[in-house]
């Protein structure tokens, strides 16, 4: 249906009233066109299969408590954390050579932690005058 | 899904279900856009085949992209006019402007119940709009027929030709004046001396 009528005549010549006309021929489809039209659609649809696939989720056997903070913090990072741990204990207990020439290398001491003042002259904060 | 029950589905809606498998989805989407499509074409081209090719061509591209249709961002009967129109244009292109149709090229007229004198001032009147509309510089062709003969609104058209509103008021204003001065002369062989159209 023709919308635009912005003006019923032009130069003497009322276009709308053509227009009008011309919008009230519907063109059919040719029955050969619709086949091609609808085998193509057929070719071009995606397979109702690929949306049906199913999904399996396996569930892996519970661990305890570990198995439950692996869910929440990720099983990589449970992991990461375990062994910065016990690396940490290793280098507290058995400090090897190579740690303690890197520690005299930085500090320029050979003092362990325990030896070192971690809070100098903090006491002095808590010193009345 | 049944077809009776889709014939209130959205064209949005009906390109989701093409896409999910559903194959009624395809013939209604079809039934409502192609002759839509294949009525603009054979205006633009005036030439039933090539039009018919632009139509099955159009519609491909359709069936291609409805799996990354997104719904809301644009119609889908302004998409595929964007996409005949720009069919059309590349055609002509390729083929070299034809100055002129024929009466054969018209788009035919369906003697519903008409006198066969009716029918052939009618088929007359669109034979000579057909002609008229071919010597229209492409952009003025297409933005006459999408706003006077599909009935877009001029909004709608901008975005189908990628313009400006006010850019296509300019196009079909000026379009129309030339298809005025090119029938005018032809008034009376058309049957419009005596019709009672006021003119001015």
């Amino acid at each position: 249906m023709a919308k635009g009528s912005d003006n019923g005549s032009d130069n003497g010549f009322d276009l709308d009233a053509l227009f009008s006309e011309a919008a009230q021929i519907r063109t059919p489809l040719a029955d050969d066109l619709t086949v091609r039209i609808l085998s193509d659609a057929a070719k071009a649809q995606p397979s109702p299969q690929a949306f049906a696939k199913p999904v399996i989720y396996v569930k892996r056997p519970s661990v305890g408590w570990f198995s439950g903070l692996g869910d929440v913090l990720g099983v990589r990072s449970i992991v990461g954390l375990s062994l910065a741990g016990l690396t940490g204990l290793y280098l507290g207990v058995a400090q090897p050579a190579a740690v303690q020439s890197l520690n005299m290398l930085l500090s320029g001491s050979g003092a362990t932690v325990a030896q070192m003042d971690l809070l100098p002259a903090t006491g002095t904060l808590w010193t009345e005058d | 899904m049944p077809r009776d029950s889709l014939d209130d589905v959205s064209d949005d809606t009906l390109l989701v279900l093409y896409a999910n498998g559903d194959p009624e989805a395809a013939r209604m989407l079809t039934r409502r856009l192609a002759p839509r499509a294949l009525g603009y074409a054979t205006r633009l081209l005036a030439d039933r085949a090539e039009a018919e090719d632009v139509t099955q061509e159009a519609m491909l591209r359709l069936w291609r992209i409805a799996p990354e249709w997104r719904s809301g961002e644009a119609q889908v009967s302004t998409w595929l006019y964007r996409v005949v129109t720009n069919l059309c244009t590349d055609l002509r292109r390729a083929r070299g402007r034809r100055p002129g149709v024929g009466l054969d090229d018209a788009p035919e007229v369906a003697a519903g119940g008409q006198s066969a004198v009716a029918t052939m001032i009618e088929a007359d009147r669109m034979a000579a709009l057909s002609a008229a509309l071919g010597q229209l510089p492409d952009r003025q062709r297409q933005a006459v027929v999408l706003r006077h003969i599909e009935g877009l609104s001029n909004p709608e058209i901008g975005m189908i030709m990628g313009l400006g509103v006010e850019a296509v008021e300019s196009l079909t204003a000026r379009g129309k004046r030339a298809l005025a001065a090119v029938l005018t002369g032809r008034k009376a062989t058309l049957g419009y001396e005596d019709e009672d159209v006021e003119d001015v």
